[in-house]
């Protein structure tokens, strides 16, 4: 391929190709006529062997961009050509591709480089597991003289350039696709780390201290400062890999190294930590080499030279610089393990001597920055602390420091965080500035130092010191945010543009807050309730009297800071009692009204009750008080009362005693038999009031609805004291029969009909919970039912008032339905039984008024989600009659009903309605689908005739028509309804046999669609289908069954034209796709199970097929190839006609290898 | 740098590349200002397709010529062939699907290798879903690469702008230019729930820390 010399006709031709590629290129780049000028760029890559155009172009053409597409059409070829490229082809290209990196290193167009570089170092890769070492050696022998320097810095620069490239090609997260299954990129990456990464780190290494010199003696910027630049790049990207190798030694000598450096790595909040574990036969490269002390010795030198032209705090240089060293802070591992035990704390003493130049003093350093200094190495700074935090003890990290100032490095990491504090207050602004990011980084440290000593004892872990500065530093930031809060009292702009984005950053916060504050617990909560009686204190001797906005705001902010200090969220589980307050206290069980928990739980409960009298609530309880106050009590319910944690006590040794009396004498103060009752009676009674004396204050009353009521009832042993409760009797009344709570938003009223209803798993009695739930939701079927007998009911419909309460009985009615448990099952059943054909009455009543047709889709879908796997055959029945009356009226109100004459904003309005509608039926569908999956009935369905497969068919005839392609590209919709196909497909295929051709032809239709989809989720699911329905009509056929029947065989229409049958039909457009069109490699697998079947069931059309297939290639190396690939798919590995697990993974093999083998030549054109 | 079917601008003018994975929203973000509107419906974008969007800053008008690529494979066209002169760049994931996030390093990659130092920003999109996959903590990678980082939602126009602004800002090399006149966005298509609305954020702490009930269904995509 090298020593080519082209005739005049050749070159004739190469220039023609050149020129035709360049007007492409350019028209591109001026994007007229996209489309044309892209296919003829693509089909260059497309095309056979165009090897020779390529390095044509790349060695003659003017056009860079025309380069940059050569060098991608070689790529492209090559790795589709790979399996017949002769290995002198192969190892040609790739040195085509370094040489040309090399000669043309000085070229001013780097992104053309860049792109032959990674061409290079893909092709290397492609071919990295057969070439052997001498073939490598040759090739990195040319880098390595490269990046040695011998040949000038813009060479060596290429060079270096060219292992990050490779480098980045061999790392999992930055590798290129090459239809190649997973398991070479991991071979390729195990190979690369064990025998070159550390050679290729030593090489930049050697090929940046080289240029040292240069660069600190020069006063302006050197040209060797870009190689150094990029051979940091390349040590930082080393250090970034992901090292697999050598976490078994790691295990092997967990004991050597215990001077206190941390091995676990898998605390969640470290989730962005990166540890870098290279292993210990890294230490003599990375540690004993000195490397450690070049690099900051390097930046030192580079510091003064910030004034410098050329050179600032930000040039690229610099950049690499600290982010490397950063980067060493995060080294740990058996890299340290040796004889010498203050191996890493030398390492870290080091790096923070470095380091602690660029923060220190804290005060001059921020000054510096608001006078316009940058805030990277403050940052960065910053970040080394927390890197350093993540790989050590307290302890440890404490006493780094102390070895070269005065106090230890807690000490000054408070010192540090307030004055980071300080300057967020002052400049208070929107815009996310340096301060606010220092903070986080900041408090992200304090939660990586903190964070263990949550799970054992504080005073073993943590120096006191620590304690005291964790103190400080609590009581600082507890200042300093009521200081803000009273400032924002008057502020009102009420910002709209906040969201869950910014929410869990702040929970984040707090929670960090509390972490602080829980180191030093005995001091922060006697602090927290000094801060809150005091501001209690202010609230009741001011009012009236002044103005209380600042204090409110205040209380507001201090009871946040409280729930997160005293309680977790839990995430979905029952939170504990946290581990500081369950240990830092001790305490009498009969002192336990002494606990300082128990002193600020109670205050608060106190304050909060004050709510329930009318002058004191007008006065002081604004609505905004009292979200936080809701907010309150729900968090700290789910960890303090009546909690049920009292199993889990008996379980604990005896031995620890007092350090868990404290959690004993909290618990029981605020259990069911001691204050627990009184407390749950208060919480409820305020409920109520925010529920009926708040009107229009939609978010309290959603905390209340959602987290305060919701959270109480999740729990039995409280329901159980909830329904002996006169107040939540009285909330109940209210519910049902009054009309205060009319005015709920309606979505909040679902949510308290739920709870209500769920409450009912408190009464002992089965009889007397049915008996609640129907004086609960009487009045609401009485209603419905009433409201739709009336004879001018069509008339008054549309009013408004009439439409309102018929949507607030309908989400009533869904949050009831899905309350369904066993015990309320029966009410639930027959109040949804009830109003079965008052909601028929509303369907058809509503049936323009998509809002209300909506909610009652979604409630008939909650309605028979809980209740379908308990109903006896009759129920079932019932249900399912009513599921299909259901259907065909909706069915015959929408069929053909969007119309073209609308306008496109109402079509797609329309369109929105319709999908949401048809996802509700889907669920529907599948609810019903259930029946047959779980079933807790007594007796068989089967005995009142239904058959759920059949039901679920005629209601997918339904609404199939309703399903138009156009609707398939809601991805929503889309995954719901091919999951549901599938499923019935793979569950029920001999009722597809049943359906008629017209509902048949539109489901395979729908099938096809899917296939072709770039979702490869969906894909697969159809190709589960496909494989459902022809294993079926194998197994039955072999059997001598019908199995599918005429569906399969194919017919001739009245016309005489043949309609191929659907399995001959499928078996074509799966192997063209396969063999011709871009798919996920992932979806391999799941097309084989689909394929073997079809071909079992087709032999005689795959035998034409592939025939076909032969023939039509005339290369005749290719067709012989092609024929033997051919012939492997169906016998190589023994594979049987058998459908059976061993045969299906046979074939799963075969498929995979006879693609890789194959595909490169059938695609290209 | 302009473009020949579109009519030339007297004011600065540059090419904006957009890139991420297939139905992350790039297609949406950009029409979202074009025209307003929030498209719900998922149709992959083939090749690539350019776009001028204008922003008023107090420095005068400027344009950004955005380069919607596709994020399908299959779809790819010349891929990395579209950066070439890319002067800025947006990189676009989903946060709730992992996989698109995972896949960022990568697109940068490709990004970097054609485009030198150019100011890119990550975008999480979709952050108005409530069951997020990739929570603020996890995302990382821009503090690696000295990227900036913005949450958005292109449904509830949050920190729309705010890409453009920080780009523009790099671009001019003025931390101090500003956006004069808000590009008219259309109102927000979602209500983020019961929390979102007028509330600062320690009130959102409180809506956060548990989430509603089965309502993703009245949400779409």
């Amino acid at each position: 391929m090298q020593g080519f010399t082209p005739t005049d006709a050749d070159l004739a031709q190469l220039q023609s190709t050149m020129r035709t590629i360049e007007l492409a290129c350019s028209s591109i780049q001026m994007h007229i006529n996209p489309g044309a000028s892209e296919s003829v760029i693509l089909s260059l890559g497309q095309s056979s062997q165009p090897y020779k155009t390529c390095q044509f172009i790349l060695e003659n053409s003017q056009v860079p961009t025309a380069k940059f597409q050569a060098a991608a059409a070689i790529r492209e070829a090559a790795i589709r050509e790979w399996g017949f490229l002769s290995s002198d082809d192969k190892r040609g290209l790739i040195s085509f591709c370094l040489c040309y990196v090399m000669q043309h290193a000085s070229s001013p167009d780097g992104y053309v480089q860049a792109k032959v570089s990674s061409v290079a170092s893909q092709l290397m890769k492609r071919g990295w597991l057969e070439f052997v070492a001498a073939e490598k050696e040759t090739l990195f022998y040319q880098v390595n003289q490269a990046i040695v320097g011998i040949h000038g810095v813009d060479v060596q620069f290429a060079g270096i350039k060219f292992l990050e490239s490779l480098v980045s090609e061999f790392s999992p997260s930055t590798s290129s696709a090459m239809s190649l299954p997973r398991e070479f990129h991991e071979q390729c990456r195990r190979s690369l780390e064990q025998d070159y990464l550390k050679t290729f780190y030593r090489w930049t290494q050697e090929a940046a201290s080289n240029v040292t010199n240069r660069i600190v003696e020069s006063n302006s910027a050197v040209p060797e400062v870009k190689v150094c630049t990029a051979a940091l790049d390349v040590m930082l990207q080393i250090l970034n890999w992901d090292f697999r190798c050598n976490t078994s030694d790691a295990k092997l000598n967990l004991n050597v190294f215990s001077a206190g450096v941390r091995q676990d790595g898998d605390s969640p909040r470290r989730s962005e930590c990166h540890l870098v574990q290279p292993g210990s036969n890294w230490r003599d490269v990375l540690i004993l080499s000195g490397h450690v002390g070049w690099l900051l010795s390097l930046y030192a030198a580079l510091r003064p030279k910030f004034s410098c032209e050329g050179y600032w705090l930000d040039c690229p240089i610099a950049v690499s610089a600290r982010k490397l060293i950063v980067q060493f802070c995060s080294l740990t591992g058996t890299v340290f393990h040796s004889d010498d035990e203050k191996l890493h704390e030398r390492h870290l003493l080091q790096l923070l001597s470095g380091i602690i130049e660029w923060v220190d003093p804290p005060d001059a350093v921020a000054k510096a920055i608001e006078c316009g200094k940058s805030d990277s190495e403050m940052l960065d700074g910053c970040r080394a602390l927390l890197a350093i935090a993540n790989v050590t003890t307290p302890y440890v990290f404490d006493g780094l420091l102390k070895s070269m100032r005065p106090i230890g490095t807690l000490n000054f990491l408070t010192m540090l965080m307030s004055e980071v504090i300080k300057v967020l207050m002052t400049s208070n602004t929107e815009e996310e500035t340096w301060s606010w990011e220092a903070r986080d980084i900041l408090l992200d440290t304090w939660a990586a130092i903190l964070m263990p000593i949550n799970t054992i004892n504080v005073n073993a872990l943590f120096p006191s010191e620590g304690i005291k500065a964790a103190a400080n530093l609590f009581g600082f930031i507890v200042e300093c945010e009521l200081r803000m809060a009273s400032a924002s009292a008057f502020n009102d702009e009420g910002d709209s543009d906040y969201l869950h984005a910014s929410v869990s950053a702040m929970d984040e916060r707090l929670s960090s807050y509390a972490l602080i504050a829980r180191a030093s617990i005995d001091v922060s909560i006697p602090f927290l309730l000094r801060l809150f009686s005091e501001r209690v204190a202010r609230l009741s001797q001011g009012r009236g009297i002044i103005d209380l906005t600042e204090t409110m705001e205040e209380l507001y902010s201090l009871l946040l800071i409280i729930g997160h200090v005293i309680a977790d969220e839990g995430e979905g589980e029952m939170p504990l009692v946290p581990n500081a307050i369950q240990t830092q206290f001790v305490v009498d069980v009969a002192e336990a009204d002494k606990h300082p928990v128990i002193l600020l739980s109670s205050s608060i409960i106190k304050f909060a009750e004050q709510c329930l009298n009318p002058e004191m609530r007008e006065s002081v309880f604004s609505p905004r008080l009292m979200e936080s106050i809701i907010w309150f009590l729900a968090r700290w319910s789910r960890t303090y009362l009546m909690s049920s944690d009292e199993i889990g006590e008996k379980i604990l040794d005896s031995g620890h005693h007092h350090e868990h009396s404290s959690k004993k004498a909290l618990l029981s103060f605020f259990g069911e038999h001691n204050q627990g009752k009184p407390v749950l009676d208060i919480i409820v009674r305020i409920s109520l009031i925010t529920l009926a004396s708040y009107p229009g204050e939609k978010d309290l009353q959603g905390l209340t609805c959602y987290q305060l009521l919701h959270s109480l009832v999740q729990q039995k042993h409280i329901c159980v004291h909830l329904v002996t409760l006169n107040s939540w009797h009285e909330l109940a009344t209210a519910f049902s029969t009054e009309n205060t709570l009319i005015s709920l938003d309606t979505t909040h009223q679902r949510c308290l009909a739920q709870t209500l209803v769920r409450s009912a798993s408190g009464i002992r009695n089965s009889e007397a919970s049915s008996q609640y739930v129907r004086n609960l939701m009487g009045h609401i079927a009485t209603y419905i039912l009433e409201m739709s007998s009336k004879s001018n009911f069509k008339s008054i419909a549309q009013q408004p008032n009439i439409l309102h309460s018929v949507s607030c009985m309908l989400e009533r009615l869904r949050g009831a339905a899905s309350a369904s448990e066993p015990r309320t099952q029966k009410a639930i059943y027959e109040l949804g039984f009830s109003v079965m054909n008052p909601v028929l009455v509303l369907l058809e009543v509503y049936k323009h008024e998509s809002a209300v047709v909506y909610l009652l889709l979604k409630y008939v879908v909650d309605w028979v989600d809980g209740q379908i796997t308990y109903l006896e055959a009759q129920e079932t029945a019932a249900i399912v009659n009513f599921c299909m009356r259901l259907l065909q009226l909706y069915s015959s109100h929408n069929i053909g009903k969007i119309s073209l004459s609308l306008s496109s904003s109402l079509l797609s309005e329309a369109k929105t309605d319709k999908y949401r509608d048809l996802r509700a039926l889907l669920q529907l569908l599948s609810s019903l689908c259930s029946k047959d999956m779980i079933d807790f009935s007594s007796d068989s369905i089967e005995t009142q005739g239904t058959n759920i497969s059949q039901v679920v068919y005629l209601g997918l005839h339904i609404i199939t028509p309703l399903i138009s392609m156009d609707l398939l590209k809601y991805p929503k919709l889309c995954h719901d309804y091919f999951s549901l196909l599938s499923h019935m497909l793979e569950v029920y295929p001999e009722t597809l046999a049943q359906l008629n051709s017209e509902a048949f032809a539109h489901i395979l239709g729908t099938l096809d669609f899917g296939l072709h989809h770039q979702d490869a989720d969906v894909v697969s699911k159809c190709l589960r289908a496909l494989q459902a329905l022809a294993s079926f009509h194998y197994k039955e056929t072999g059997s001598g069954n019908i199995g599918l029947g005429a569906h399969a065989v194919g017919l001739k229409d009245s016309s005489g034209n043949f309609h191929e049958g659907l399995l001959s039909r499928f078996l074509r457009s799966l192997l063209q796709l396969l063999l011709f069109e871009d798919y996920s490699s992932d979806l391999i697998s799941v097309a084989a199970d689909a394929l073997l079947p079809l071909i079992l069931c087709e032999q005689g059309l795959y035998q034409r097929l592939a025939n076909e297939l032969i023939e039509r290639q005339a290369n005749p190396t290719l067709r012989s190839r092609l024929a033997n690939a051919l012939h492997t798919l169906t016998s190589a590995n023994q594979l049987s006609s058998s459908l059976d697990r061993i045969n299906y993974q046979r074939f799963r093999k075969n498929l995979s290898s006879f693609l890789i083998e194959v595909r490169g030549f059938l695609r290209t054109m | 740098m302009a473009l020949p079917q579109q009519q030339i601008v007297d004011y600065p003018s540059f090419k904006l590349v957009i890139v991420g994975d297939g139905g992350t929203g790039k297609t949406t973000f950009v029409k979202r200002h074009l025209t307003g509107e929030f498209e719900k419906k998922y149709e992959p974008t083939i090749g690539v397709e350019v776009h001028p969007l204008d922003f008023n800053t107090n420095c005068g008008r400027i344009r950004f010529y955005c380069w919607d690529t596709a994020g399908q494979e299959k779809f790819g066209g010349l891929r990395d062939g579209y950066y070439i002169h890319g002067q800025c760049a947006i990189i676009m994931f989903d946060v709730t699907a992992r996989l698109t996030y995972k896949n960022v390093p990568t697109w940068h990659r490709d990004l970097c290798r054609v485009c030198e130092n150019i100011p890119i920003v990550l975008c999480g999109n979709k952050v108005d879903v409530k069951n997020r996959q990739v929570k603020a903590k996890q995302v990382t990678f821009h503090r690696k690469k000295n990227l900036q980082y913005y949450e958005i939602s292109a449904k509830s126009n949050y920190n729309f702008e705010k890409p453009f602004l920080y780009l523009a800002k790099k671009l001019a090399g003025d931390p101090s230019l500003h956006f004069v006149e808000m590009p008219a966005l259309a109102p927000p298509d979602v209500v983020i729930d019961l929390a979102t609305q007028q509330l600062n954020e320690q009130e959102l702490v409180m809506a956060a820390a548990q989430p509603l009930p089965d309502d993703d269904d009245d949400t779409f995509e």
